[in-house]
């Protein structure tokens, strides 16, 4: 397009004022990030407190109740002791909510006056009520139970008391993580088995019992593990070790090196395939304000990973990916991620992997209280059992909801077009409206997994030592506000993503089942 | 003087060109009928003309104002030209007599009451005047394109531009939405028209042009163009669809 | 006539039985297995009730502080004066919306016997005694035979009651509203005269035997006045229906809207304010406010001076934006930025004679009330609290709830626009700043707020905590419901957008016409879950130690030891907080529910 032929002024240009009112509300929201950014520091500076992430690799005075450990030794082991027990919560409640969840839809669509009635109404009260407040009333309530006294010292089955919910529990044994590798190994297969047999199946026409197959497999396999076939794992153990050292003597350029050049990898790849796309045209490369700016900030991008690779903070990462002094004292980068798993599974373990141990109470210390033993057996402390009755309880009646209104999405027609094709009603559920309903289900479903890891952050209010929980701890005792609030962001960010991919690489796969 | 003149006027989408360079003049008071196979870019001309999408190539003179990217003349186009759609475009949350005064209040800063004034004037022209209190959705298609044609004449534009306006509606109505169009070409609008409907290009149009593969193929005079096509691809057209 | 009627009914309910309880074997199990478990369930229900060991006086004793916390008694008055006003409006507009909707009396009646009906068989099935010690096992008897035959016996003449007005009156019809009223009217009389057990004082503060008395014995009064002032303004606002005010349809929602502002800044403020301060600076504020107005409007809006108006409006503009850099009076600033939105939009709306008109009458009035609401809130407050804010108790949470949503609906809809936005550096703000908002919880939010808002703002500018609360719910929910607008704007078919391009509306009018209206009516069903949940997250503030209503059941009555002792009375508390927030939550989504009936009716 020749511009010349146009007489006016380029301030009257649709294009033009399109990228000054951008570049203006860029500006806005730049100048004013800065300006509470310059603040936050000037005020920092002014507490004598700045800003730092040094408290991550010293010892902090706190103590954690719960967790894989409770004196954690840095602020960082702190941190992943919270997110430890944030996970413990999020993924046997995705996992309990699920099934309350779609017994209690289906319940809501049962012919059953009755049942329909009551779920309807247990439904109405709980999602009635802020989640905040039940999972006080779950406290309370187990707070009401009769305190441990001396006379509850001994040996349990099952004991409740204020102090918790104590049952029994697999202790693992030093062979534990061999025999687990094994066991996930022995999923696979099983899965391996049952397409095997479902593909002679379809290919001869004949019975070639799939499920029993492969339960077989399952239990055979699993039979053989227990009695020490678990140790052939111990292969990548070792292999694992041998990473580990590689990793050890790796030099700190290799990790930038590999950085720049993956980065450059792809946004080279993208850039060609873009100005591919566009050159197409006829010999005529349009881009329009888009591609213009996905350019411009991809190559933006690229220049700011390689220059910020030699900068601090790439430096920084290196260092810290290698195991070696980075902001703060870590030890644990990849050469100790591999010695990690090189210990967990080693082939020279031997041993049942796991034994059943009855909870016991015993005198705490030397006082005169009455404690669950941390050894034996397992307690579900109150903090806990709040947090979790009172999440998976109300995450499952929004589930509930997803589930109902999926079915009922797919059952109006697609039922009666099944049924008059002579299709058994369980036939029909399992091949005709579970697999649509699935298909409608999964985007609200992965909304209310979502809802359910965040919600897990109110075990602060029952004094449940999550992240959020221990992050707090933590600020109050370094006073690094702004570091661990980061913390929590980038945390729940990985968290988000990470479910919402789950959830999309299932919609795509469902999507091409469909059709 | 023509009010529309295009020259070498080209289009892409993306990989695909729309239109190969396409140059015609129409004059004023002009009733020019285009017609095409579907894909031949013939809607997407005439939503150049009043820019709803961007030429990239060539120009387009519009009552003597360039297309370009000035935002004051695409102010002044888009008020120049009327246009009616293929599916209407009725706003669904506007009463039929707001759907037709919102531009003229907004745009031409009319007062309410002399829009309405007018906005009954053109409903009693189009031939439904009772349902002005009505919703779009509680009337028939006939109807709502009728309304939309009140609706683009409310705004006193100099052309109208109509982008297959019956191929969405039942055979029934399809006698009443070509009588509107009828009337308005005997009242010496300026009007393009996109159609398949060869009666009405045998009886109204001055001018019948044939679009194919994103170029002007055949122009010519209705009869000519139906009776002694010049080229082969025109006939081949005619054809297909008589 | 009767005994056919019952041989029909006998049929149907035998058929409904056998097809919405007994269709098949498993469920006659589940039907079996369900009614046993509701039944243990209710016994428990009722025995935790009961025990001796529950302390309910906890509440009864407390209502006040559930509701404002530790506002000074003294001041009762505003909150009753706050209670008033909603209680007027909400009279007014029941009258002047009512529909006249009349129903049998037949049905009504039907209701109350089944409601009845179950009350007899949930009295029957009672527990007797409850037990006190779980150890020894001891059990104590609290519902004696002779008590359980009285209440049956009531029950009884109720249904006898209910019954005998169904079959006097099956054919008459009654207006759906006065049934209403009747039903309010018992509520209140209840008040009077059922009585709870309650702590009481000696004249030495020393904690006496508990008594029982009116619930809310002190409240009885008001309650009842407000009663009948809700069906006298029920009754005004229904003769201004019928006689056709129109004016109160626009003024209504503009009632509602300022009441909650009226009241945060005025009347549960009590502001210290000098009344020279009003003569010398807002009257003169309004008089300028009043000078400015009908200089735009009468001068420019004339015929001839018609071309100018587009000049004045940029003049306005910059007016407005020197202001804001300018030394001057905040009340100057905001008359400023008012002017500007009233040029902008008087060309649009003053054609007529009798339009410039009404606009003038709603300049004045909002330039005299946002003054009046800022001379209020900038003044300070006479009441004192000790240990923290005014607002307290569920006062709190209904504050937080209602301006988290008045702010978060302009910044939802604004951010639902950028993320949808065609151009790339808005939509990327936009959007990065919707997913940070959404990837982390609400209490991590809150902890911002409390925390670490005040290190990102200049030395000295400290906010309220509970104004740091309310900015961080609205930031928090605006990116929820932008989500939701964002909804409702991708459901809108692109022909929309062409045809408002064709007819030539400028970006601003066509979403502000066409683009809104529409999405936003697409999405009011999750509009209004989204500002239920938001109802539902005020609990959270609790965590940060603001005294909303949770707070007040959860630490501060517990911790209660000085004169009457409720020490550890959690549980009966938090179930008291429960069902507070679950009869608003839920009347509320029933009400949505038929909102949204009716829209569905509506469109098409």
């Amino acid at each position: 397009m020749n511009k010349n032929k146009f007489n006016f002024a380029f301030w009257r240009d649709v294009r033009f004022l399109k990228w000054a009112f951008q570049l203006f509300v860029l500006f806005l929201v730049f100048n004013s990030l800065r300006g509470f950014f310059s603040q936050a520091v000037a005020n920092l500076a002014a507490t004598n407190l700045p800003f730092s992430w040094r408290f991550l690799g010293t010892t902090p005075g706190i103590q954690v109740s719960e967790g894989f450990k409770t004196y954690p030794e840095s602020g960082l082991e702190a941190i992943q002791i919270g997110i430890a027990n944030m996970l413990r919560i999020t993924v046997s409640g995705i996992f309990f909510a699920t099934i309350f969840g779609t017994i209690m839809g289906i319940a809501r669509l049962s012919k059953n006056w009755i049942v329909e009635k009551s779920t309807t109404g247990l439904v109405e009260i709980v999602r009635n009520i802020p989640l905040l407040v039940q999972i006080f009333f779950w406290q309370a309530v187990l707070i009401s139970f009769p305190r441990l006294e001396e006379a509850d010292r001994g040996q349990h089955f099952i004991h409740i008391s204020a102090k918790g919910i104590a049952f029994p529990w697999l202790d693992p044994g030093e062979s534990s993580w061999l025999f687990g590798f094994w066991f996930i190994l022995s999923l696979y297969f099983t899965r391996k088995v049952f397409k095997w047999r479902v593909s002679v199946l379809e290919k001869y026409g004949r019975e070639a019992y799939p499920t029993i197959y492969s339960l077989i497999f399952l239990i055979i396999s699993n039979i053989l593990g227990w009695a020490g076939a678990y140790k052939l794992v111990g292969i990548f153990g070792y292999a694992a070790s041998i990473v580990g050292n590689l990793f050890d003597v790796f030099p700190r350029i290799g990790i930038q090196v590999l950085f720049i050049s993956v980065g450059s990898f792809y946004a080279v790849r993208y850039i060609s395939s873009e100005v591919k796309r566009t050159r197409s045209a006829e010999n005529r490369g349009v881009l329009t304000d888009d591609d213009i700016f996905k350019l411009v900030i991809t190559v933006l991008l690229l220049l700011t990973l390689i220059v910020g690779m030699f900068l601090p903070l790439g430096v920084a990462i290196s260092d810290f990916l290698l195991g070696n002094e980075a902001f703060f004292k870590s030890n644990w980068g990849l050469p100790q991620f591999f010695q990690g798993i090189q210990n967990k599974l080693d082939w020279n373990y031997s041993g049942a992997p796991f034994s059943v141990s009855y909870p016991e109470a015993i005198q705490a210390g030397s006082s005169t209280f009455t404690n669950y033993s941390q050894d034996v057996g397992k307690v579900m402390t109150v903090g806990y059992f709040a947090t979790w009755v009172g999440v998976v309880l109300y995450t499952s009646v929004f589930i509930s909801e997803v589930v109902r209104s999926g079915i009922m999405a797919v059952a109006k027609g697609q039922s009666e077009a099944g049924l008059s094709l002579g299709l058994k009603r369980s036939t029909l559920l399992r091949l005709i409206v579970l697999p649509q309903a699935l298909r409608i289900m999964l985007p609200p479903m992965g909304n209310q997994y979502l809802n359910l890891a965040k919600n897990t952050s109110l075990g602060i209010a029952v004094a449940f030592p999550e992240i959020v929980s221990v992050g707090q701890t933590l600020y109050n005792q370094e006073g690094q506000t702004i570091a661990v609030f980061l913390i929590w962001m980038a945390f729940y960010s990985f968290v988000s993503l990470t479910l919402s991919s789950i959830v999309n690489f299932y919609n795509k796969k469902l999507k091409i089942v469909e059709r | 003087m023509s009010i529309i003149s295009a020259k070498d006027v080209k289009k892409w989408y993306g990989d695909f060109q729309a239109l190969k360079g396409v140059t015609m003049e129409v004059g004023e008071g002009e009733v020019l009928v285009i017609c095409g196979p579907s894909g031949s870019g013939k809607s997407t001309f005439i939503r150049c003309i009043n820019r709803l999408e961007q030429h990239q190539d060539g120009e387009i003179i519009v009552d003597g104002i360039q297309l370009s990217n000035d935002i004051k003349n695409i102010e002044a186009i888009r008020s120049e030209v009327g246009m009616v759609f293929q599916s209407f475009n009725l706003f669904p949350h506007l009463t039929v007599m707001q759907n037709i005064t919102l531009a003229p209040i907004w745009v031409r800063k009319k007062s309410k009451s002399e829009a309405e004034a007018k906005a009954m004037e053109l409903l009693n022209r189009v031939g439904i005047p009772e349902q002005a209190d009505k919703f779009p959705g509680q009337l028939s298609g006939g109807q709502q394109q009728r309304v939309a044609i009140a609706r683009a004449l409310a705004m006193e534009p100099k052309i109208m531009l109509f982008d297959e306006p019956t191929s969405a509606l039942d055979p029934e109505m399809i006698k009443e939405v070509l009588d509107v169009m009828k009337e308005l070409a005997k009242s010496g609008m300026t009007m393009i028209v996109v159609t398949h409907e060869m009666g009405f290009a045998k009886e109204v149009a001055d001018r019948v042009m044939l679009f194919d593969d994103g170029q002007l193929v055949e122009e010519n005079t209705p009869d000519e163009f139906f009776t002694n096509p010049k080229s082969d691809r025109t006939k081949l057209f005619l054809s297909q669809i008589l | 006539m009767i005994e056919a009627n019952t041989k029909v009914d006998y049929g149907v309910v035998k058929r409904w039985l056998k097809e919405n309880l007994f269709s098949s074997y498993s469920s006659v199990v589940l039907t079996f297995a369900s009614i046993f478990a509701l039944v243990a369930l209710f016994r428990g229900i009722i025995s935790f009730i009961i025990s001796p060991e529950r302390q309910w006086t906890a509440i009864t004793y407390n209502l006040q502080l559930y509701m404002v916390q530790a506002y000074p008694e003294s001041d009762f008055i505003r909150v009753w004066i706050t209670v008033g006003l909603v209680i007027v409006m909400f009279g007014l507009t029941w009258g002047y919306n009512s529909k006249n909707i009349r129903i049998t009396i037949n049905n009504a009646m039907d209701k109350l016997i089944k409601v009845f009906v179950v009350l007899f068989l949930l009295i029957l099935i009672t527990p007797t005694s409850v037990t006190t010690d779980k150890v020894q096992g001891i059990q104590e008897e609290v519902l004696q035979f002779n008590t359980r035959l009285l209440f049956l016996g009531y029950v009884t003449i109720l249904l006898v009651t209910v019954i005998f007005i169904k079959f006097k009156f099956s054919d008459k019809t009654v207006l759906r509203d006065l049934l209403s009223f009747a039903y309010l009217g018992f509520l209140i009389a209840s008040i009077w005269f059922i009585k709870v057990p309650t702590v009481v004082f000696d004249s030495t503060n020393v904690r006496v035997q508990d008594q029982y008395l009116p619930v809310a014995s002190s409240t009885t009064i008001p309650w009842t006045v407000l009663y009948f002032v809700l069906i006298g303004f029920y009754y005004l606002g229904k003769s201004f229906n019928s006689k056709q005010v129109i004016a109160l349809k626009r003024a209504i929602p503009a009632f509602w809207f300022l009441l909650p502002l009226l009241v945060v800044t005025w009347i549960y403020r009590k502001p210290d304010f000098s009344l020279v301060s009003i003569y010398s600076i807002d009257l003169p504020m309004v008089a300028v406010g009043l000078v400015l107005g009908y200089i735009s409007l009468f001068i420019f809006n004339q015929e001839k001076n018609k071309k100018y108006q587009k000049y004045f409006f940029y003049l306005t503009l910059a007016l407005f934006l020197v202001s804001l850099f300018l030394p001057i009076l905040r009340q100057l600033k905001i008359i400023f930025f008012l002017y500007f939105i009233l040029t902008s939009l008087s060309p649009y709306i003053s054609n007529t004679k009798e339009n410039s008109k009404n606009l003038l009458i709603v300049w004045t009035l909002s330039i005299s009330i946002i003054l009046f609401l800022m001379r209020g809130g900038t003044s300070e407050t006479l009441i004192e609290v000790p240990g923290s804010s005014i607002y307290g108790g569920f006062a709190l949470t209904w504050i937080i709830a209602y301006f988290g949503v008045l702010l978060s609906s302009p910044l939802g809809v604004l951010l639902a626009l950028g993320r949808t936005s065609k151009l790339p550096i808005v939509r990327i703000i936009c959007t990065t700043f919707i997913e940070l908002v959404r990837s982390v919880p609400f209490i991590t939010w809150l902890f911002f707020g409390s925390v670490m808002l005040s290190l990102f703002l200049p030395r000295g500018v400290e906010f309220d905590e509970v104004v740091r609360a309310i900015a961080v719910t609205a930031i928090f929910s605006s990116a929820y419901l932008a989500e939701n607008v964002r909804g409702g704007l991708q459901s809108i078919n692109k022909g929309q957008f062409e045809a408002a391009d064709a007819v030539g509306l400028n970006t601003i009018q066509r979403i502000s016409l066409i683009v809104l209206p529409q999405a936003l009516r697409a999405v009011i069903p999750t509009l209004v879950s989204q500002v239920i949940s938001l109802f539902k997250d005020t609990s959270l503030v609790a965590i940060v130690g603001l005294f909303d209503l949770l707070f007040v059941g959860i630490k501060v009555i517990p911790a209660q030891s000085q004169g009457a002792n409720f020490l550890g009375t959690v549980l009966e508390n938090i179930v008291f907080c429960a069902i507070l927030y679950w009869v608003f939550t839920y009347s509320f989504s029933r009400r949505s529910m038929k909102i949204e009936k009716r829209l569905g009716l509506g469109e098409r």
